[in-house]
């Protein structure tokens, strides 16, 4: 009789990060179920399509696109069809090959194919009886496979922290599998086999399967300088598109760069390739990695006791790449580089400075007894194997093994500093002001600043506004000067220009003597800006001038003539703080109060109290007698529409609890 | 079920009087509905506090709501219990308009009740149901509602009335379409629903509005469902739905006796269950006797704060700023200073003006 097979489906991809724990589970499989038969479904041109057919297995192909950007009914339909093919064309191939289970690794290349498993599985009552499994690589779930997760019966998660986000019992901690070819490889073989001396140094960058600008740039950028030492080799996977259409090509980018930095002889030093298949052996060569903080390349990474040099994506999903490699790190594997923007000088594309990256490398370069320390470390990170993890759960959950045992995986620190977006870092940033959050630590300043940077980069004006709130909160001197172009330009948005002022309220005081004449002219043309609420921000910036750098003759008329015409304003805020702002600079109080007097019977009684609060400080300033202070008063409208309440019941209950909490305290 | 009961034992014509006649139905089921709630309203009040339903702060709160925390929410139970209970006894369960409003009653007090458990649940009032799922379950019953009165089988109006526009002011049909006023009937329920979701957000602002309304409502459905006051005053008669004025009756009942707890300091929010529910069959009432404009004029507060919100949110956000200072307006007068209770009687005043407006064009015609 012949042997039945057991068929399995596999499927996932879009970029190599996807394909490569596929294929990792496939072998184990294999290796654990030689009757096992794989069939991998994939979308056309991507990574699976080179990757797979390498791996000996055969590859069916599906229409699949990732999730609009946009919301346009146009890109919308276009989505909707293209899942409508690809998920008939899977059924097909589901009801065809009839699998066991099919195993995924996210992406939107598998989603064709779980929801038709799905699918057939509700339509037929259980009759199609094929398994779900996916395996998420990042700790994040993304949009795509939180729904797949739904379908799914069993989740192997790389990081335990994701099961949390997973409905009960559905995740397990596997680990992030890994091609076991990779670990055979010899070091002195594969510099033989590359051509590289036994005694080099060598230095191997890649950014995943379609190559990283930021890595790209800074290697290509430095090259000149490290290859100075003759004993120092890069090898660059730069990288290349799997499309026509595409974004950024990494080969032709750094050739490019290669071409303009004139390296003479030390040029095959640098060996440039667009697209590495046999990692093992680049791995094996060398002897530091620059690597971005994918889940992926971090294990693999770690997983061949190689130092590296991280230098993680920042502002994207929740800064978990940020936390990746600050996690790396405080094991005491590798070194991480942050990229940042400098919106300051226009550069809005996210860089590593080239500088930092050159003396990281030399001074690990140098230091031969650090580099073993690390690469101690970062065996010791990732324990267990996750291809075989899964694996043995695959089998279970088609009734063909035992039951694994659970296993715990690594716990990550999440940094407070991280994963915070425009809005909730304003929040963090007052907290940390008022004390409600410990104070920030020096790294955490940095990270905050990069982060503002990258805020600042963005092309819309609502997050810039943002950045600038932030940047007036942290107090982050530096970022001064573009907030005053922001401010003083009339064509700014106008919530970018009030939070400009908002900002420069709070940097005025911090702000060097050389900016006083941008700084005045800002606040000139805010207290004439067309948005209201950018004038009303203006206004308060004033006494912060004054305060800060003393006030001439000349800047006090130009400033009294504005806020003169703003206390006949439409909206009451602008004359109620041009009232404020008048009696904090104002000598001449005859001139002030013919001025105020148009004020006291104001309709929003708001403005009268900002009157009386002039009052107060012309008094204390002591530029107005009390006695024409009281007879002003005394003429103008103190009845008023507002008031505040308080509820005595809850009152006492304050009280009463907050004697509870210091006894706890205590 | 009263009425029902009254009606099997004594015949059509028999029995009390008093039970047969629209007007003191409509009466008897006010105050039916008033004094239920005061009777379960303080017990009920309590159990919301108990069992957790309390609001809390929103978490991007503009104006100085921490005065409010903790106050127990989803009220709009008690207006729902009232209301319906109320109506339950008194209206004539066999007549089509009923049906049609109980199920919106439900339908909208349902889903108001689960966006108001996620929200309270999940400690954020950003976490109830989605705007998609909002605007489906408001689309879905507005296409059901629309098939319920023009489908002719079914439909309860007569066939010319169900398909056509009557504007105040003017007699008689102005134009008909069946296309157009599907899509009418659905735009009034998704409007209705959201603006008085919109206008709740102070003590005692949302429900005597919305008892306004209820009463024009129920003028209005006691004329068309009355064939000789509907041909003396020119309106077009829709057979049995003289029946939503008792149901209109049951829910200004429950209404007021919601305002007894609601008056500021509230005591009680009605939360999305209860701004959902009024809004829904308020539309539902306005749609049924085919007078959309009507409602639209009575309940002009609903439109103002609708309308600013929408200008400011939409319009304002694309042209990055702020049009008015903050929105819903009650917010804008807010911001000014202006005391709550003071912006809560003005915007009582505005609807009461335009309520009796509405009631004025029955004349001019």
């Amino acid at each position: 009789m012949k042997e039945k097979k057991i068929k399995f489906i596999f499927t996932g991809g879009g970029s190599g990060g996807h394909v490569s724990p596929a294929l990792a589970v496939a072998a184990e499989l294999k290796k654990t179920l030689p009757e096992a038969e794989i069939t991998y479904i994939g979308v056309k041109n991507k990574a699976e399509a080179h990757m797979v057919p390498k791996a000996g297995i055969p590859l069916k192909f599906v229409k699949s696109a990732p999730l609009p950007q946009g919301k346009s009914p146009v890109s919308l339909f276009k989505f909707a069809m293209t899942m409508f093919s690809g998920l008939s064309k899977a059924a097909l191939l589901l009801l065809k090959i009839r699998p066991k289970a099919v195993f995924a690794t996210g992406g939107f290349v598998s989603a064709p194919t779980v929801f038709a498993a799905w699918i057939l599985r509700k339509a037929t009552f259980g009759l199609f009886k094929t398994r779900i499994m996916i395996h998420e690589s990042n700790t994040d779930l993304g949009k795509m496979n939180k729904a797949a997760a739904k379908a799914a019966d069993k989740v192997a998660v790389s990081f335990s922290e994701t099961i949390r986000h997973l409905p009960k019992n559905k995740g397990f901690f596997s680990g992030y599998p890994v091609r076991s070819s990779i670990a055979l490889e010899e070091r002195t073989a594969a510099r033989r086999e590359l051509g590289i001396p036994e005694n080099a140094f060598v230095i191997f960058a890649f950014g995943g399967s379609q190559g990283s600008r930021t890595i790209n740039r800074v290697l290509a950028n430095s090259a000149k300088k490290l290859l100075e030492d003759p004993n120092t080799y890069i090898i660059n996977g730069a990288g290349k598109p799997f499309g026509k259409v595409y974004e950024y090509h990494g080969f032709n980018d750094v050739s490019g760069i290669l071409e303009k930095q004139n390296l003479g002889d030390a040029k095959k030093r640098y060996i440039l390739r667009d697209f590495i298949d046999n990692m093992g052996l680049y791995y094996a060569a060398s002897d530091l990695l620059v690597i971005r903080a994918g889940a992926g390349s971090i294990v693999e990474v770690c997983r061949q006791g190689k130092p590296s040099l991280i230098i993680p994506i920042s502002n994207i999903g929740n800064d978990h790449q940020i936390g990746n490699a600050r996690f790396i790190e405080r094991a005491g594997a590798a070194a991480v580089i942050y990229e940042r923007t400098d919106p300051l000088n226009g550069i809005d594309i996210a860089f590593a400075d080239s500088t930092e990256f050159c003396k990281t490398v030399s001074g690990l370069r140098g230091n031969k007894a650090k580099l073993a320390e690390m690469s101690e470390a970062a065996k010791n990170i990732f324990p267990g194997n996750p291809a075989e993890i899964i694996v043995k759960n695959l089998l279970y959950l088609c009734r063909l093994g035992e039951k694994p045992a659970e296993i715990k995986g690594t716990e990550f620190v999440n940094d407070r500093v991280l994963g915070l977006n425009s809005t909730s870092l304003e929040k963090f940033l007052q907290k940390t002001k008022s004390g409600a959050e410990k104070p920030l630590e020096a790294d955490e300043v940095k990270l905050i600043k990069n982060k503002i940077d990258m805020l600042f980069s963005s092309h819309n004006p609502v997050i810039k506004a943002r950045a600038c709130r932030s940047s007036g909160v942290l107090g982050y001197a530096e970022v001064t000067p573009l907030i005053i172009r922001y401010a003083a330009d009339k064509n700014s948005a106008p919530f970018l220009s009030r939070d400009a002022f908002a900002a420069l309220k709070q940097l005025t005081l911090i702000c060097e003597t050389g900016r006083r004449e941008d700084l005045f002219n800002a606040i000139l043309s805010g207290l004439e800006n067309s948005y209201y609420e950018t004038r009303f921000s203006a206004e308060k910036c004033i006494s912060a001038f004054a305060g800060h750098f003393g006030i001439s003759e000349n800047e006090r008329g130009k400033f009294l003539d504005l806020l003169f015409k703003n206390m006949s304003d439409h909206c009451f805020e602008v004359r109620a703080e041009a009232v404020l702002a008048a009696a904090q600079i104002s000598t001449d109080t005859g001139n002030l109060l013919e001025h105020f007097s148009k004020l006291y019977f104001d309709a929003v009684w708001k403005v009268r109290m900002a009157l009386l609060q002039a009052f107060e400080i012309l008094i204390k300033r002591d530029v107005l007698d009390k006695k024409t202070a009281a007879s002003e008063i005394d003429k103008i409208l103190i009845t008023s529409n507002g008031y505040t309440t308080e509820y005595e019941l809850k009152k006492e209950y304050n009280s009463v609890m907050e004697l509870i909490s210091q006894e706890k305290k205590s | 079920m009263i009425y029902s009961i009254f009606k099997s034992v004594f015949g059509a014509g028999g029995g009390f009087a008093v039970f047969k006649y629209l007007s003191s139905r409509t009466l008897i089921a006010f105050v039916t509905a008033f004094f239920l709630s005061l009777i379960i309203g303080r017990p009920l009040i309590n159990a919301l506090y108990r069992h957790g339903f309390r609001s809390f702060e929103r978490s991007y709160g503009e104006i100085n709501s921490q005065k409010k925390t903790g106050t127990p929410m989803m009220g709009g139970i008690l207006i729902f219990m009232t209301g319906i209970g109320s109506a339950l006894l008194w209206c004539d369960l066999a007549n089509p308009f009923i049906w049609a409003l109980l199920a919106s009653a439900v339908w909208f007090a349902l889903f108001g009740a689960i966006d108001d458990y996620k929200k309270i649940k999940g400690r954020d009032a950003d976490e109830g149901l989605s705007r998609f799922a909002k605007y489906t379950i408001q689309i879905l019953f507005g296409v059901l509602l629309a098939v319920f009165v023009l489908q002719p089988d079914i439909s309860p109006l007569p066939a010319d009335v169900a398909n056509s526009f009557q504007f105040p002011f003017f007699k008689g049909f102005l134009f008909s379409s069946t296309a157009l006023t599907a899509l009418w009937i659905v735009f009034i329920i998704v409007y209705s629903a959201n603006a008085v979701n919109f206008a709740d957000g102070m003590d005692g602002l949302t429900i005597v509005p919305s008892v306004f309304v209820f009463i024009v409502l129920g003028v209005f459905a006691y004329i068309v469902g009355n064939k000789i006051q509907a041909q003396h005053l020119l309106y077009e008669y829709i057979p049995g739905s003289g029946e939503i004025a008792v149901f209109c009756g049951a829910i200004v009942g429950a209404g007021i006796g919601f305002l007894w707890f609601n008056s500021h300091p509230a005591e009680v929010f009605m939360g999305d269950m209860g701004s959902l529910f009024l809004g829904g069959t308020m539309g539902t009432a306005a749609v049924l006797i085919r007078q959309e404009v009507i409602f639209i004029i009575a309940g002009a507060i609903f439109v103002i704060e609708i309308t600013s919100t929408f200008v400011q949110e939409n319009i304002g956000f694309k042209m990055h700023r702020r049009i008015l200072y903050r929105a819903p307006l009650h917010h804008h007068y807010q911001h000014q200073g202006m005391a709550e209770a003071k912006i809560v009687t003005r915007f009582w005043i505005v609807s009461a003006i335009m309520a009796a407006l509405a009631l004025i064009t029955i004349k001019f015609r």
